[in-house]
């Protein structure tokens, strides 16, 4: 399956390919967490963009998504090798800051010890320095007898000692921008939320499927549908529920984001190993 | 108005602060001040001492002790640093053998002259003593900070030297210290009125320079008691300019007005340096050693905001240090090699800061402005002198190439708009709008030009590639000064200088140097500037950051030991 996945993405163009892609995707991102993995990583390994594209679209958020479980054992890979694949992730899957979690704590499991420092440097500058608090889903993935338990240690106490340096020093008031700034910042935020909000109202399929009705007050309501034959209108009493999705961005994000953006790529287009 | 001035006169300290208020203040009354604050020699208990006339009252010789704050039993009897040790000296030595035999004749007052309150507690030990020591000849007087304050007023910043528009521009910036924009632009109308007004006249040049000092001094106490020092940093560095401005034409010459303007610059220009320092000391070298560190203490979620403090920290440091570089080459020329030395090292601490600065935060690397060209430029101008060419070289081919990348990825590159709103929505989609972001460049030439300096020939070849192929329709352009720079760039009144436009960048490190050093050549008015000619040069690197124009390109050819800008 694993070859005719790639085979469809690097060569398909044609219509009923992109059905077939579909399907096959959909059938991985609902598969068992460790079949997810082993796609995910196998579809990393072979550096190609459209195929690492690929592992990170598997990624994306599913409503019944197990959660994504991996050993490199049977991939068999040399220390470059494992370098590699933590490069291709951290370009990757970044933004699924608990899935690349995931992915690099076996990456540290694996790791040999003469590379084990350059691993743990990895992942510090490029994922815990992007979130804080995912040196916390490190730990709690990470049993006593665990191969990564050392460098999970390493890695904690030095992300605790940087958290507690940056708030040692706090912010700076004379850094403070100017209201004007903080002002135009905040229309510039809700310009953007309010084109989201319409692009995703566009795209949804709700929107196709039923007609859409706008609700200023309550958290319940009662319609009643002319659904034909006895007993028409039908009253109907719905209650409502709210929706909330939210992404952690990484922190380079705002800090450096150029520089971000500029590793991502590095990353993105790096050679496997010979 | 009297309120704001008895609070910035109960916050100065004895020293380097309230010792130096003083005399300006009774210059300002018509009196003679034979006698200012120095270290090192003995004073026998008087800070200041004048002859003249205050009010109504006969002339007279006044003797000052001067204390900081409130007189309280511990700084009134607690010691030989105490006011009543002072006063003791001045009765029984000052007195009695040093006062000048032209002013023997004249009735003596001996003044304990208080930054803020008398205390109740000893008002009646200060009083007995009084009593007991006055003679026919020797009385004694006390000056608290609502006294001072209100000589401050009827002298220094009295009615007709200071209208009434003028004194609600000051109240205004000074209410307003903790928003700093608001406050700048007050203080800034505030400046101009005085520059406006200040007459062609020594006498008139020194009044309205010691009203800057004042007013200067005044708001930074201020700011000092919220914790915020923004405001009162880009005041004093106007201030400074201003000042220049208004004492360049009249401080050469060995004349007594001519020395007392050089002075007040001099003052003034330490006053901006007192708070560059307060600045490093509290917003930056506490978070230097932390990799994002600087960028973490910006109080924002936005990159445009973290962006453009990073790289106005950077500037501001450079620019210290600079000043830092001319003073010690001052001292090395005037003889004084362990003070030199000693200035030397702290250069050197100055530059490590910096460098751990820019290490740390790699958001450095990549300006969103063309115009942050001008902070990157002081940064290098100052790394360079100090003898860190190494850096420069690594920290410009870093700058190169994020900027390369970011334009062709169409990332956040730097762009020539200025308005924080149109920065706020950089980079846009579309090419017309990406050429029309990146019509015209100084950082380009600036990075090509450091490269050349440092003798990076990979960076510059890259970057001629990059000039010549996706940014050829940007013009790119270096600023030098012209026969117009000297009357607008320290108060940047308006546009100056002769742009060098569709610069080639040269492939050569040579070759683009020799364009350069051309072109300093023939567009020679740099040497007329009066910061340079006057030996104050950093002034105009000052200018070029506050103002946000372009640092003339012969500074680039300024050498790592000589005095100055060639």
């Amino acid at each position: 399956m694993l070859d005719y996945f790639k085979k469809i993405l690097t060569q398909g163009n044609r219509a009923d390919d992109n059905d077939t892609l579909g399907e096959i995707q959909d059938k991985i991102k609902t598969a068992r967490g460790d079949v997810l993995g082993w796609f995910v990583v196998s579809l990393l390994l072979t550096g190609d963009h459209k195929l690492c594209k690929a592992a990170s679209d598997l990624l994306q958020r599913h409503n019944v998504r197990e959660d994504i479980d991996v050993d490199l054992k049977p991939f068999d890979l040399t220390s470059p090798w494992i370098l590699f694949l933590t490069r291709k992730i951290l370009g990757y899957c970044l933004l699924q800051k608990k899935d690349a979690a995931t992915l690099l704590l076996s990456c540290l499991r694996l790791v040999p010890e003469h590379d084990r420092a350059k691993l743990e440097d990895l992942v510090f500058d490029h994922f815990l320095l992007n979130y804080w608090n995912a040196i916390c889903l490190f730990e709690a993935a990470t049993s006593r007898h665990d191969e990564a338990r050392h460098s999970v240690r390493h890695l904690a106490s030095r992300i605790r000692a940087h958290i507690a340096e940056s708030e040692r020093s706090g912010i700076c008031v004379a850094f403070k921008p100017s209201e004007r700034e903080r002002q135009i910042q905040a229309h510039h935020v809700q310009d953007f939320w309010r084109e989201a909000y319409k692009k995703a109202d566009e795209q949804s399929i709700v929107s196709v499927l039923a007609r859409k009705a706008t609700l200023l007050y309550g958290t319940a309501s009662v319609v009643h549908l002319d659904v034909g034959g006895p007993g028409s209108p039908a009253r109907q009493e719905m209650k409502l529920s709210a929706f909330r999705h939210s992404v952690e961005l990484p922190r380079m994000y705002v800090l450096d984001p150029v520089g971000l953006e500029c590793r991502i790529r590095a990353f993105e287009v790096e050679e496997p190993p010979e | 108005m009297k309120l704001i001035f008895a609070h910035y006169l109960a916050s100065l300290k004895e020293r380097g602060e309230l010792d130096v208020v003083i005399p300006d203040l009774l210059s300002e009354l018509g009196m003679t001040v034979f006698s200012r604050p120095s270290r090192g020699t003995k004073q026998y208990g008087v800070d200041v001492a004048a002859v003249g006339t205050i009010g109504t009252g006969e002339r007279s010789l006044y003797l000052l002790s001067i204390k900081p704050g409130d007189l309280k039993r511990s700084t009134w009897d607690g010691g030989p640093q105490s006011m009543r040790a002072s006063l003791n000296q001045i009765v029984d030595v000052y007195v009695q053998k040093h006062i000048p035999k032209r002013y023997s004749d004249l009735p003596i007052v001996v003044v304990l002259c208080l930054g803020g309150e008398l205390h109740e507690g000893v008002r009646l030990d200060v009083e007995g003593y009084m009593e007991r020591q006055s003679r026919e000849k020797t009385t004694f007087d006390v000056w608290n900070g609502d006294r001072l304050a209100d000589l401050l007023l009827t002298g220094v910043l009295r009615e007709n030297a200071l209208p009434e528009t003028w004194r609600a521009s000051f109240r205004k910036a000074v209410a307003l210290v903790d928003e700093p924009d608001v406050c700048v632009t007050h203080f800034g109308q505030f400046l101009d009125d005085i520059r406006r007004a200040c007459r062609p006249t020594r006498s008139a040049r020194l009044t309205a320079s010691r009203q800057i000092h004042v007013a200067l001094w005044t708001l930074y106490v201020w700011a000092r008691e919220t914790g915020n020092i923004e405001a009162p940093y880009r005041c004093s560095e106007r201030a400074m300019l201003f000042c220049w401005e208004i004492s360049k034409d009249s401080m050469l010459g060995n004349a007594t007005g001519s020395r007392r303007l050089r002075d007040l610059v001099v003052r003034v220009i330490t006053v901006h340096s007192q708070i560059a320092y307060e600045f490093e000391t509290s917003c930056i070298t506490p978070r230097a050693e932390l990799h994002h560190g600087l960028a973490e203490a910006v109080p924002s979620q936005a990159a445009l905001d973290i962006n453009l403090t990073l790289f106005d920290a950077v500037g501001r440091l450079a620019s210290h240090g600079l000043w830092k570089w001319h003073a010690c080459v001052n001292l090395l020329t005037g003889g004084d090699r362990e003070e030199a030395e000693s200035l030397r090292a702290e250069l050197h601490t100055q530059a490590e800061l910096l460098m751990k600065v820019i290490g740390n935060n790699p958001a450095l690397c990549t300006p969103i402005k063309d115009n942050q060209a001008i902070d990157i430029d002081i940064c290098c101008l100052f790394l360079n002198s100090v003898g860190y060419t190494e850096f420069v070289r690594q920290w410009v081919q870093q700058i190169a190439s994020a900027t390369m990348f970011a334009y062709k990825a169409n990332s956040t590159y730097p762009c020539i708009l200025r308005e924080y709103r149109d920065l706020a929505d950089h980079p846009r989609k579309g090419s017309e709008y990406r050429e029309r972001a990146t019509a015209g460049s100084i950082l380009v030439p600036t990075l090509a030009a450091w490269a050349a300096i440092t003798g990076d020939a990979g960076t510059l070849e890259a970057l001629a590639d990059f000039a010549s192929g996706p940014y050829k329709h940007s013009t790119l352009q270096l600023l030098f000064p012209g026969l117009d720079t000297e009357e607008h760039v320290y108060c940047g009144s308006g546009d100056h200088g002769v742009a060098l436009i569709e610069m080639r960048i040269e492939r050569s490190c040579v070759k683009m140097l020799a364009v350069i050093k051309s072109e300093c050549a023939k567009l020679a008015e740099f040497g007329a500037l009066s910061a340079v000619q006057r030996g104050f040069w950093p002034m105009v690197i000052s200018a070029s950051r506050h103002h946000r124009v372009p640092v003339p390109p012969h500074f680039w050819l300024m050498g790592r030991v000589a005095g100055g800008p060639r």
